[in-house]
C-alpha cells in the first residue's frame, strides 16, 4: 500500500498559502535599507558561517606539532588538561575533575543557538520490547485514561484523568494547578500505582536572560486515579525529555544544551529542591566536539522519585539514543560548520555504550564507526552484538523543472551495517548496500532486519525491499526481499 | 538581474542589491518566522535580525546558489534564540495577540488558527522540517544541513508530519 507523500505536501503546502500572513511594515525593504544603513545594533546570532578547510589544515597541523613536542616532554610536565579517568575500566573518555571540565566546557560555543535542542528519540524494535515501558502523551490503563495536554493561545498544561465507563469517556479529574504555569509537559507514564509526569520549564537568573532549561518528574499517588496526590518532584537540567520504566527503575534522559550566557554550564540533579551538579567523573565526552550540549541520564525509584544510581551525562552526544534494559546507546553529532560547499563532510562518528547492571549505571566501552546512523531506528542490541545502519553516500539525483518535472538518478546511496561486540569494537559488516533513493526506515526483529526505501516520488512505502540476515550474527547478509 | 547577480553584489556590499534580494525572500522568511514562532512581533524581529546578519555576513557566503539555505539558516538559528525568550514569556500571550497574528482578515486567522494547531501536535524538530520545507522550500539535504540530521530521516520525518497534519486538518 502507498500513501502518496506528495498529496500531503501539495495539501499542506496549499494550506500554508491560503493562510499566508500579511508581512509587517517593519519589513519593508525601506525599513531593512533604513536599518543596515544606521548602522544600529542588533542581537548577534551565531550561525558559523563557512570556513574555509585550509586555515583548520595548518591549525591542526600547529595543534599536532605542539602536541608531538608535549608527549615528548610528558614527564616534565603536569597532567594533561582532559584525560580519560585512570580509573575507568573501560576507553571511555571521562573528566577526572572539576577543572578539567570547566576547561573543556569553555572551549566549546554555546549549543543553543546553534542547532537549538532537539527532541530526544529513540530507537525501537519492529515489535517493539516488552521489557520496557516507554512514557507518551497518553497511556490507558484499566478504566482509566491519562492524557497529557498542551493549550497554545494561552499556553496551558494539564494532564486530564478520564474514566471509561461502557465506551463513555468521562473527565474525572484535571491536574493543573501543579503545574507550572512556564510548564511542558513532555510525556506521561503510569506505573504500578504512580502517575509520573516529565514536564519542562525554566530558571532565569537575570534580565539579560540566563536561563536554564530544567526538567521536573512529577511522581504522583494514582492509587485513587480520581484523587491524584503529589508524591515528589525530582529536577534534572535539560529539556525535551525521554522517559521509560525497565526493571522497576524509572530513567530520565534530557538534553542539556548551554549558551555562554547561561548560569550553569554543567548540569545537574536532584530531589525535592536539592539541584546539585552532577560530578565531573560522570560525565563521558565525546572528543572533536563543538557544541556545549548534554544529554543527562538519571535513573529513579518510580515509587518515591530518589535516584537509585549515580546521575550520568554525555557532552556531545546526538540526541538519538538506543535504549533497552541492560544498556543506552549514545552517538555523537560530529556537528561541523554549516558547510555551503560540503567540503568538510566526515562520516566517521563515535559511540558510546552505559552499561546498566545491579546498582550501578556505568560508562563501559566506546567505538568507532564509518557512516552517519540512519536516526530512529538504526541502532538495535541482539544476542550480545550491536547492529548499526550507516548512511555513507547519500544518492544524488539531477532535478529538472523545464519543460516538465524530472528527476534522474546521478549515483546511488551507499549504506552499510556494522556489528560491533560488546566493548563496541566491530566484528562485522554487510557488503555496501546501494540504493536508488534515500533509506526510509529499518526495522530489526530477532536475527532479522527489514529496509525500505522511499519510492520513486519520495512517497514513503510500506513494504520493505531488503532484508538483512543475521543468521550468522557477525556477517549480516543483505538480500532483496522476496514478493 | 538574477539572484546570483544578486549575491555577488551584496556581497560587495551594495545595499540596494541586498535589499532586492531580501524582497525576493521576505514573504517566506516571515511565514517560517510566524509559524515557527507563533507571535507577530516576535516573527517581525527575528526576520529584521535576519535582514540585517546576513547583510554582515553575506561576505562569508562563497557559493551564491547557496543564499536561500543560507538565509534560513541564519533565521533557523534566530527562531532558536527567540525560543529561549518567549519561554520567558510564556502565560502572557492572548488571544489578541494572535489575532494580531494574521492581519484583519478573519477567515485567514481561523486558518492560520487551523495551521498553528496542527504544528502543536508536532514535535519541534518536525515543525521545522515542515515548515523549512513547505514554507522554506528547502531540500531534504538542505534542512539536513542545518539541523543536524540525514536527508533520510529528514524525509522520514516529513512525510510522517506532513500526514499527521493532514489528517487533523481534514
Amino acid at each position: 500500500m502507498k500513501k502518496n507523500e506528495l498529496n500531503d505536501f501539495d495539501f499542506i503546502k496549499g494550506k500554508f498559502e491560503e493562510a499566508k500572513p500579511t508581512v509587517p511594515q517593519g519589513l519593508d525593504e525601506d525599513n531593512i535599507k533604513r536599518l543596515i544603513n544606521s548602522g544600529s545594533e542588533h542581537k548577534r546570532i551565531k550561525f558559523e558561517p563557512k570556513r574555509s578547510v585550509r586555515p583548520f589544515a595548518a591549525i591542526a597541523a600547529c595543534i599536532a606539532l605542539v602536541i608531538g613536542l608535549m608527549v615528548v616532554a610528558y614527564p616534565f610536565l603536569s597532567e594533561s588538561p582532559i584525560t580519560t579517568d585512570p580509573n575507568s575500566k573501560s576507553n571511555v573518555s571521562i573528566f577526572n575533575s572539576d577543572e578539567t571540565l570547566n576547561a573543556f566546557i569553555k572551549s566549546l560555543n554555546g549549543g543553543a543557538s546553534e542547532r537549538g535542542c532537539g527532541n530526544i528519540n529513540h530507537a525501537y524494535e519492529i515489535n517493539g520490547n516488552d521489557k520496557i515501558l516507554v512514557a507518551e502523551k497518553e497511556k490507558v490503563v484499566g478504566n482509566y485514561i491519562y492524557e497529557a495536554v498542551v493549550d497554545y493561545a494561552p499556553l496551558k498544561c494539564y494532564v486530564n484523568i478520564y474514566k471509561n465507563t461502557n465506551g463513555k469517556k468521562q473527565l474525572v479529574y484535571t491536574i493543573y494547578d501543579a503545574l507550572d504555569a512556564s510548564a511542558y509537559i513532555d510525556s506521561l507514564v503510569v506505573y504500578n500505582d504512580r502517575l509520573i509526569l516529565s514536564t519542562s520549564t525554566y530558571d532565569v537568573s537575570d534580565e539579560y536572560g540566563s536561563y536554564n532549561y530544567k526538567t521536573m518528574i512529577r511522581i504522583y499517588d494514582v492509587s485513587n486515579p480520581e484523587s491524584p496526590a503529589l508524591v515528589s518532584e525530582f529536577t534534572q537540567s535539560g529539556s525535551n525529555s525521554k522517559m521509560y520504566v525497565a526493571n522497576d527503575i524509572l530513567y530520565v534522559i534530557t538534553d542539556f544544551c548551554v549558551s555562554d550566557f547561561d548560569e550553569d554550564q554543567t548540569p545537574r540533579s536532584g530531589l525535592n529542591g536539592e539541584y546539585d551538579l552532577v560530578k565531573p567523573e560522570s560525565i563521558a565526552y565525546f572528543e572533536h566536539i563543538t557544541q556545549r550540549e548534554f544529554l543527562v541520564i538519571s535513573a529513579l525509584n518510580p515509587q518515591t522519585g530518589e535516584a537509585v544510581k549515580e546521575t550520568r551525562a554525555v557532552l556531545g552526544a546526538y540526541y538519538v539514543v538506543y535504549f533497552n534494559e541492560n544498556n543506552i546507546y549514545f552517538t555523537d553529532t560530529n556537528y561541523l560548520k554549516y558547510d555551503e560547499d560540503e567540503s568538510n563532510d566526515n562520516n566517521e562518528r563515535n559511540i558510546i555504550r552505559l552499561s546498566i547492571t545491579g546498582d550501578e549505571m556505568e560508562f563501559a566501552a566506546a567505538g568507532k564507526i564509518d557512516g552517519v546512523p540512519f536516526d530512529d531506528c538504526g541502532i538495535n542490541e541482539y544476542g550480545g552484538y550491536v547492529r548499526i545502519l550507516v548512511t555513507q553516500e547519500a544518492p544524488e539525483f539531477e532535478y529538472t523543472h523545464e519543460p516538465e518535472y524530472s528527476k534522474t538518478l546521478i549515483s546511488q546511496g551507499v549504506s552499510k551495517i556494522y556489528v560491533l561486540d560488546s566493548e563496541l569494537n566491530i566484528v562485522g559488516e554487510s557488503d555496501d548496500i546501494l540504493t536508488d533513493n534515500t533509506i526510509e526506515k529499518i526495522g530489526f526483529d530477532g536475527d532479522k532486519a527489514y529496509i525500505t526505501t522511499f519510492g520513486e516520488e519520495n512517497e514513503e512505502l510500506e513494504e520493505p525491499s531488503l532484508v538483512v540476515d543475521f543468521t550468522n550474527p557477525i556477517a549480516p547478509i543483505v538480500k532483496p526481499v522476496e514478493k | 538581474m538574477n539572484e546570483k547577480e544578486l549575491v555577488l553584489r551584496a556581497r560587495q556590499g551594495d545595499d540596494d542589491s541586498f535589499c532586492t534580494l531580501y524582497s525576493l525572500y521576505k514573504s517566506k522568511l516571515y511565514s517560517y518566522a510566524y509559524y515557527k514562532l507563533g507571535n507577530a512581533d516576535d516573527a517581525e524581529d527575528a526576520v529584521q535580525i535576519c535582514a540585517m546578519t546576513a547583510f554582515e555576513e553575506i561576505k562569508s557566503l562563497r557559493k551564491p546558489e547557496a543564499f536561500s539555505s543560507w538565509v534560513f539558516r541564519i533565521l533557523y538559528c534566530c527562531c532558536a534564540d527567540l525560543i529561549k525568550q518567549q519561554s520567558r514569556r510564556r502565560g502572557e500571550d492572548d488571544i489578541d495577540s494572535l489575532i494580531g497574528m494574521a492581519g484583519s482578515d478573519f477567515e485567514n486567522v481561523y486558518l492560520s488558527n487551523e495551521l498553528r494547531d496542527a504544528l502543536g501536535r508536532l514535535k519541534e524538530d518536525e515543525r521545522s522540517i515542515v515548515l523549512l520545507s513547505v514554507v522554506a522550500g528547502l531540500k531534504s539535504k538542505e534542512i539536513g544541513k542545518i539541523m543536524d540530521a540525514t536527508a533520510g530521516s529528514v524525509r522520514q520525518k516529513l512525510s510522517r508530519s506532513l500526514h499527521k497534519m493532514r489528517e487533523y486538518l481534514e
